[in-house]
């Protein structure tokens, strides 16, 4: 019944914002609705049941941070947040609280369209089901707990397999430190970022051509990760 | 004093008021002195004898001495204040002198593209100009481009302004090579296609830095780069410890800073060839990150021929890790 590119639920609370985007993505053949605080967003999530949320980290009253954690909390659609080169710190508190990716304000069309259609295709394909997880070349057998990288098994301790496993479940998007720890290996490892550091560096050595130029595992410095799943580009 | 003795006794005293007034404490001490010995001298009995004779002298001249030091204290005082409020004053105008010209370099900064952008848009608007597709495409394009450089100048002036007052900074472990190399990668539109040779040893140890910072500071490098060297030429980007402090250099082979203007490019929105995209702001920038975390920045010559980067950061290594 649905042939929209997908629904989208704009939240901010700037009026020629709100509007510019929605001419933008109506074109690109999104069905669109918009919220201008973070009450009118709660409701709306509830009653439209939109696939992804692109929301304004600075709102008056509820702010994005709190829209994230709640929204999360109850709904697994995608939430990408808007923020400003200031807000760098709620930035990545919106991102623990749950949100799926970032574009920094003022941002370009191009970028902004791009996070969406990954948002998008995370939305469409949430794969925590599936028993067997695929990211571009890197396939994740969840049963036999295998990663095969362009059909060669790779071998990895249990820990590193399971940082690959939660960064191919999330493809494209931005997984902080914090998040990555407590979802991999647990809430106490949730700040033991040498740890980290090292299973990076190993899963690289044994996943990526050039260890040192990674095309599958992106960092994103100060913030975490992000699993690059189309390594075209 | 008798009365007759008053006229005089009355003169001293606005001489002795006259030079604490003027001269401070000092003269008025010599004055009330002077002043004390004259009424003696001249005016005491027995006349023309220098000898003090009766109380009343000694009254006299406590009550010169008494006036010359409350007067010259008071002088002292508002001179204080004065100077005080002079050097407020000078400085208060240093500082809206500065602010006049930071408005002036800002308002030029965002008018000049805001400009651009209304004249193009108002050709696109006018019904009665039969505008070929191709010019709309092209004023399209400028806009699009005028809107794109006053974004970056928005970010960029938010950025240094955030680094120059609460500068926040979080030190965490990270791998340097891991971040320089992904910011290398990140930056490749901004280059251009020029190459980039990389060295930064593998085995480089973790340590404390503020990854975000140090992605600042060699963004808004590399950029430089892309925007004042030649098309082509390569840049050459070299990384390493030394003791407890992490190095990076950016080299290029182009122009050069010459030895007059390697302090002044890290001032804003100063541009020593007047060309690129910039405003003036992405040196400051990646200076002020630098130095955020207690780092510094400076450019030196390169021996590839053209200007060269500098950039140390104190760092906490891991533990065990042996500094090389």
């Amino acid at each position: 019944v649905n042939t929209s590119s997908g629904h989208v639920l704009i939240v901010d609370d700037e009026p020629s914002v709100r509007e510019a985007l929605r001419q933008v993505l109506v074109g690109r053949g999104y069905e669109v609705r918009t919220a201008e605080d973070g009450y009118a967003a709660l409701e709306a999530v509830a009653l439209e049941r939109p696939d992804v949320l692109l929301l304004d980290l600075r709102m008056p009253g509820l702010d994005g941070v709190e829209v994230s954690r709640r929204v999360r909390s109850v709904s697994r659609l995608e939430i990408i947040v808007v923020s400003a080169v200031t807000d760098e710190p709620q930035k990545i508190r919106a991102l623990d609280a749950g949100a799926d990716d970032y574009v920094t304000k003022p941002f370009s069309v191009e970028e902004l369209l791009a996070r969406l259609r990954s948002a998008m295709r995370r939305a469409r394909q949430s794969g925590a089901d599936e028993l067997v997880i695929t990211a571009g070349p890197i396939v994740v057998d969840q049963i036999a707990r295998r990663v095969t990288m362009a059909g060669q098994e790779v071998r990895l301790s249990t820990a590193e397999y399971e940082v690959v496993r939660i960064l191919v479940l999330h493809p494209d998007r931005v997984m902080t430190h914090r998040h990555l720890l407590s979802s991999a290996l647990g809430s106490q490892y949730a700040d033991a970022l040498e740890y980290l550091r090292t299973l990076i560096n190993q899963i690289r050595r044994k996943l990526e051509p050039e260890p040192r130029r990674p095309r599958f595992i992106i960092t994103e410095p100060g913030i975490g990760y992000r699993l690059r799943a189309d390594s075209a580009d | 004093v008798d009365p007759d003795d008053s006229v005089p006794a009355l003169l001293f005293l606005g001489v002795v008021g006259l030079s604490a007034w003027d001269g401070g404490l000092g003269p008025a001490l010599v004055a009330t002195l002077l002043g004390g010995l004259a009424i003696d001298y001249f005016f005491e009995t027995p006349p023309y004898v220098l000898e003090v004779t009766s109380n009343r002298t000694f009254m006299d001249i406590g009550a010169f001495l008494l006036m010359a030091v409350l007067v010259g204290l008071l002088h002292h005082r508002l001179r204080l204040i004065n100077s005080r409020l002079a050097a407020e004053r000078d400085r208060a105008e240093a500082a809206v002198q500065a602010r006049d010209d930071l408005m002036a370099t800002v308002s030029h900064a965002l008018r000049t593209p805001l400009t651009a952008i209304q004249v193009s848009l108002f050709s696109l608007c006018d019904e009665g100009q039969q505008l070929e597709l191709a010019d709309r495409k092209e004023l399209l394009s400028g806009v699009a481009a005028e809107a794109q450089r006053l974004v970056h100048f928005v970010n960029d002036a938010l950025a240094l302004n955030r680094l120059e007052n609460v500068p926040p900074v979080r030190r965490e472990w990270n791998d340097a090579g891991e971040v320089v190399w992904a910011v290398a990668d990140r930056c490749q539109p901004q280059l251009e296609g020029r190459a980039i040779a990389l060295s930064i040893p593998d085995e480089l140890p973790l340590m404390q830095v503020d990854a975000g910072l140090l992605d600042q500071a060699l963004t808004a490098l590399l950029e430089n780069v892309g925007a004042h060297t030649p098309p082509g030429t390569p840049v050459w980007i070299d990384g390493g410890l030394d003791g407890h402090e992490l190095w990076i250099c950016v080299s290029d082979s182009g122009p050069g800073i010459p030895e007059g203007d390697r302090e002044r490019i890290f001032e804003k929105y100063e541009r020593i060839d007047g060309r690129g995209p910039g405003v003036g702001l992405g040196l400051p920038l990646a200076r002020a990150a630098a130095r955020a975390q207690g780092g510094r920045l400076w450019v030196e010559p390169s021996k590839h021929g053209g200007a060269q980067f500098v950039l140390r950061l104190p760092v906490t290594l891991a533990s065990g890790a042996a500094a090389a």
